[in-house]
């Protein structure tokens, strides 16, 4: 390709607004509660409290209620609210009548069973297997990291949005149409690899049948849409390069069969349908520009763990 | 019950028992992971449950034997036979409406 960055504007320099985190002390609660929870013991027991597994005989009028030896567990919602809850409390043996509004229901409790859950311990922290995680403090650390993750995650693909804005206006291109002209041919013929293996032509594909696979309603219109972005993916394309050519990043082969080997996999294709579908020139193409993200990706990140220190929420 | 991990060789084994839940997943299938999470906190609160997963980017021809065009789809089987499907995540309450309806039908 011919094009080029002539002037590359700092990405370091764009000046980004990164949001404060705010911890969800509840969230991480529940957290500890399903811990907590999957490890909950079961054992016969004499009265019931909500939670606890019940076994019972019903008589009724009601053909839903003539049954014997009926399993739930109290308060769940499960089989009915409202026997359930009345069960709360009942004992071994206790017959029970409710009325529901369609009919009594007698019930009698034959068995119950207790449901204890125990406060987190190191011992359940550690069936998590979590590499680095052995004790409750550590895995407590470890949610609200996954906490910082998730909000870093939600404010990132806008940040690095503001980033490519500012990086692409700040800096000098020169751009070749006839590299335009291959960004754009990459992609249609991408689309057309992918369309012809669900047996279908890309250039007489129907509105009903570009529905729900590419946003237009025409192959006109897939080719107006692609020319229309192919200027920033060049530029995209162009600024990884130009990142590349400094900081040692390369496309190399074994990368691609890795590529082609998950794509084939993920969309249950051969490798030559998968190598049809992703061209070398096409995954060197996008590798580039994914590259150029990363980079701005990881400054996000750093400026975020900066603004938000981790260990002041621990 | 531990939650069932299914493969293409035991899977119409697992299904044909009394009362199961099967979720069909994918690996890439985030909406799938949140589903994964309904169902564990379910069988911690309701340990006699079968549920059965059954990873379909991994088995895609029982996905397609089973007529399965979207993940996560759960279907109910009770004695072998489905009793309800429903295609996307649903929540555990949506979940105790199904089993009551059909557990003690």
């Amino acid at each position: 390709m011919g094009s080029k960055v002539v002037s590359l504007f700092d990405y370091h320099d764009v000046p980004l607004d990164i949001p404060t985190f705010t911890l969800d002390g509840e969230a991480l609660t529940r957290e500890l509660e399903r811990l907590a929870n999957a490890h909950a013991t079961w054992e016969e027991g004499q009265s019931v409290s909500s939670g606890d597994m019940v076994i019972c005989d019903l008589l009724s009028e009601l053909p839903r209620y003539q049954r014997n030896q009926v399993r739930f567990i109290a308060g769940s919602g499960m089989f009915n609210r409202v026997i359930e809850d009345a069960l709360i409390d009942a004992r071994v043996g206790e017959k029970i009548e409710v009325t529901l509004p369609e009919g009594l229901v007698t019930v009698t409790v034959t068995s119950v069973v207790n449901r204890t859950v125990c406060p987190v311990d190191d011992e359940m922290v550690r069936d998590l297997c979590l590499e680095g995680v052995s004790t409750v403090d550590e895995y407590r650390r470890h949610l609200v990291s996954q906490q910082m993750a998730e909000h870093l995650a939600s404010i990132r693909f806008n940040l690095v949005g503001e980033i490519e804005r500012a990086v692409v206006e700040g800096s000098r291109f020169e751009l070749e149409e006839s590299d335009w002209e291959r960004a754009a041919s990459l992609e249609l013929n991408r689309c057309a690899a992918i369309a012809r293996q669900e047996g279908l032509d890309i250039k007489t594909m129907t509105p009903e049948q570009f529905a729900g696979r590419i946003p237009v309603r025409s192959y006109e219109e897939l080719v107006a849409m692609t020319q229309e972005t192919s200027w920033n993916s060049l530029r995209r394309f162009l600024l990884g390069r130009c990142y590349a050519a400094t900081d040692g990043f390369t496309v190399s082969e074994k990368d691609y069969r890795a590529h082609i080997e998950e794509y084939a996999k993920a969309w249950h294709l051969t490798d030559e349908q998968a190598r049809e579908a992703q061209p070398w020139e096409l995954y060197c193409f996008t590798s580039h520009c994914i590259h150029a993200y990363d980079l701005w990706g990881a400054w996000v990140e750093r400026r975020y763990y900066e603004i938000n220190d981790p260990s002041s929420f621990y | 019950m531990p939650i069932q991990h299914a493969t293409a060789e035991n899977f119409e084994q697992l299904v044909s028992r009394d009362f199961v839940i099967v979720d069909f997943w994918g690996t890439t299938c985030v909406p799938c992971k949140l589903f994964a999470r309904v169902l564990e906190d379910l069988d911690a609160e309701i340990p006699f449950l079968n549920i059965v997963k059954l990873n379909t980017t991994d088995n895609p021809e029982i996905a397609e034997a089973y007529h399965i065009g979207a993940v996560p789809t759960v279907q109910f089987y009770k004695n072998g036979q489905l009793v309800e499907s429903h295609v996307g995540v649903m929540s555990a309450d949506d979940i105790k409406a199904v089993l009551s309806e059909h557990l003690y039908s």
